[in-house]
């Protein structure tokens, strides 16, 4: 993974000093609270319900053990034991002081991390697919790409005050893992016919109140013009964004105004007179950022690896495969690698006991030894809110299950129902109108049996407390949104969104359901979706051969249909 | 209090003019968008008359284009914050330097604060007009942050990536 050289510890230990000064400062009186509001929201620090809330960025969601283990010593010491990891791959702490805030930066800048942008109206945190440098269906590793754009982002100076937050994501596989399609800018790496590698640029993408997914503006921009198209766009997106309303102050909605065309035309036009200045990116600066995420030493591509996966429980050893509890784990929670010999093992943060992307301090420490002792020292955070530990010895999988299962984090529920996103929700966030956590505590409690769960197969749900879907609600193959309904949390759900290739926005089912009724309303849409469901279709293909109209049907019996009018 | 391009407190030597009777004595003064399309045969005339140079200030929400004629006959471009958070002048100034190469004063002012005063330089501001200081008072604010910069901007630092190319060779 990325190293920092002097220059960047200098600057992000520069940064820890700018943001001190500017909290002294502040509490001294001496600094307005709407100008020091930017100024923390920029070091990842907002102030919400209960406590301030603080937002530490993970890069393209890549940590060392050793920069976990410190995530998992400020959860100690500054918070109450534990932290949330986010879908853009960053980790949030629930409850730390405001004037313990700068001395939390400067612990993180210890280990070569920080908050920098992780909110604000600026370029976010970038993020990539979790299994980057690893997938048997990769092209290219996105993460050399990720670390350029998160360098030419962060401090720019003219891009701090945009007319609302950026968000920029990477994937270099055939599979889309990262949900390009509803980010501002989502880059597919590829290579043209001369086999060069550059990028498929879609813009505009988004959630929220108007969800949208992104348009093709660039079949293929060459890798070398990747900061110079990046920063046209940005330039044209301060210049023209709405700025007159917060909830219409995204580059989807100046995409939409302005026309596809049109938008392009003006990013061209800007982009035309920057690209063969500065920014453009030289063959060996590529290659050098490449070279900080090579694969560790030992590892050999395997071209057979796709064909591997398929036979691998076969190969399982007599003795393992007693053990039916570890074969659907390892079915469920391992992914074969690019690498020969290699799994990268799923770190379940889904399961009952706590809230969906929730670790505790002690759950870090076990995965930072875990990856240590048995991976390369690395661990990725996906978008998802799991956790990943890449790079494990086929044959350790089954110890490594065994040390998880210890710590609760073996739950063999990944890309299953219980595999939700969710949002903080009401019971942390300011913006929420409803929970969502106790939503899934009542989800987790009802469909607990794994067998049942293993059998419903492949089922993306995902919960959002209000309509900023920061749950990712709109692309959920199930979706939930909290709504207030004259005062009450009501729930409302959407089938058929996808975040992958085939990305897609869900249908509303009909009226909003209140909490008592939402598990029995999930529980008919999936017995429907047994029924009806063909060989091999997934809930997402059968609510695709069928439509929406036969889970209606369903879905409301005479007390949720009651309370519904 | 007008602030140079190194932070620090001087007299301003430009005034701002709305009328054709403000411009009647000498100096240099600043005039609006506005004011400018009104009367810019008289004010090019006071010009070519030596009574002083001619600045202009624009708003946030005056396009850059419908001035670029002028500015080679300008010495001083104003851009006016209507809210801090609003930061489009940041890329005024960006074009303003590379796109129509303007070599004048180009000044910040109207809702701006003293942490954005290293951001404002390096995009290519280079006097600050300053009212929201804050306290206690002070003749001086830094306009710089940090000693390293990973972008290349107006202000011409050496940036990160042009260290390591050099390094690299």
């Amino acid at each position: 993974m990325y190293q920092y050289d002097a220059l960047d510890q200098s600057i992000i230990d520069q940064r820890v000093e700018q943001f001190k000064d500017q909290t002294k400062r502040y509490f001294a009186g001496e600094i307005d609270e709407e100008v020091y509001q930017t100024l923390r929201l920029q070091n990842g620090i907002y102030i919400q319900t209960h406590a301030p809330m603080m937002r530490v960025a993970i890069p393209y969601g890549v940590l060392s053990s050793q920069q976990l283990r410190k995530l998992a010593d400020i959860a100690w010491q500054y918070d109450r034991g534990y932290g949330h990891f986010s879908t853009r791959q960053n980790i949030q702490y629930n409850w730390p002081r405001l004037e313990d805030t700068p001395d939390i930066l400067a612990e993180l800048a210890t280990v070569q991390m920080h908050a920098i942008q992780s909110s604000g109206n600026c370029v976010r945190n970038t993020t990539c697919d979790h299994l980057a440098g690893i997938a048997v269906d990769e092209v290219a590793d996105p993460r050399p790409y990720c670390e350029l754009i998160r360098q030419w982002s962060s401090f720019h100076p003219e891009f701090a005050h945009l007319p609302r937050k950026f968000k920029i994501a990477f994937t270099g596989a055939k599979q889309d893992r990262a949900a390009i399609a509803v980010h501002d800018i989502g880059y597919r790496l590829l290579r043209n016919e001369n086999h060069a590698l550059g990028f498929q640029v879609s813009v505009g993408g988004g959630q929220g109140r108007t969800p949208v997914i992104g348009s093709i503006m660039k079949a293929f921009l060459p890798e070398q013009d990747l900061l110079s198209y990046t920063e046209a766009i940005l330039r044209v997106y301060n210049l023209y964004g709405r700025r007159d309303n917060k909830y219409k102050a995204r580059i989807k909605i100046l995409v939409n105004a302005l026309g596809l065309e049109e938008f392009t035309r003006l990013v061209e036009q800007e982009w035309a007179a920057i690209r063969d200045g500065g920014l453009k990116l030289a063959d060996k600066e590529i290659a050098e950022m490449t070279a900080h995420f090579a694969a560790p030493a030992h590892s050999n591509e395997n071209p057979d690896a796709a064909n591997h996966s398929l036979a691998r429980d076969e190969k399982t050893e007599p003795a393992l495969s007693e053990s039916k509890l570890f074969k659907s784990w390892q079915r469920r929670n391992t992914v074969v690698q690019k690498q020969s010999g290699k799994v990268a093992v799923y770190v379940s943060l889904k399961s009952a006991n706590q809230a969906p992307g929730d670790a505790t301090g002690a759950q870090m420490l076990c995965v930072a030894d875990l990856a240590d002792t048995f991976g390369s020292g690395e661990i990725r955070v996906t978008h998802d809110q799991n956790l990943l530990i890449p790079n494990v010895n086929e044959e350790d999988q089954f110890t490594v299950w065994e040390k998880l299962r210890a710590s609760k984090l073996a739950t063999a529920n990944i890309g299953l129902l219980t595999d939700m996103i969710c949002c903080p929700g009401l019971d942390f966030c300011s913006l929420a109108n409803a929970g969502s956590i106790p939503i899934a505590k009542l989800i987790n409690e009802k469909f607990d049996d794994l067998d049942y769960l293993h059998d419903i197969g492949e089922l993306r749900l995902k919960m959002s407390g209000c309509m900023n879907a920061c749950g990712h609600h709109h692309v959920g193959h199930i979706g939930i949104l909290g709504v207030d309904k004259k005062g009450q949390e009501f729930y409302q759900f959407t089938l058929g969104g996808s975040a992958e290739n085939d990305a897609s926005l869900g249908e509303r089912l009909g009226p909003a359901v209140e909490k008592t009724e939402v598990v029995g309303l999930l529980e008919r849409l999936l017995n429907r979706y047994v029924d009806i469901r063909n060989e091999g279709e997934r809930f997402l293909d059968t609510y695709r051969r069928v439509g929406v109209a036969p889970f209606k049907e369903v879905a409301y019996d005479n007390n949720s249909a009651k309370e519904a009018a | 209090m007008l602030l140079n391009d190194k932070g620090i407190a001087v007299d301003d030597s430009w005034r701002v003019a709305s009328s054709v009777a403000d411009w009647q004595t000498p100096g240099d003064v600043i005039v609006t968008g506005d004011t400018w399309n009104l009367h810019h045969d008289a004010l090019r005339a006071r010009q070519a008359n030596g009574l002083g140079k001619i600045g202009l200030q624009l708003s946030v929400e005056e396009p850059l284009d419908d001035v670029s004629t002028d500015l080679p006959h300008l010495d001083l471009i104003d851009l006016k914050f209507d809210k801090f958070t609003d930061g489009r002048p940041f890329s005024v100034a960006v074009l303003l330097r590379r796109k129509y190469a303007f070599e004048g004063e180009i000044r910040a002012s109207g809702d701006i604060h003293r942490d954005q005063l290293a951001q404002l330089r390096r995009v290519g501001f280079n006097s600050f007009s300053l009212t929201n200081d804050g306290s206690p008072k002070s003749t001086r604010f830094p306009t710089s942050a940090f000693s390293e910069v990973y972008q290349n901007a107006a202000d011409g630092l050496t940036s990160v990536r042009e260290k390591r190319q050099v390094s690299r060779l």
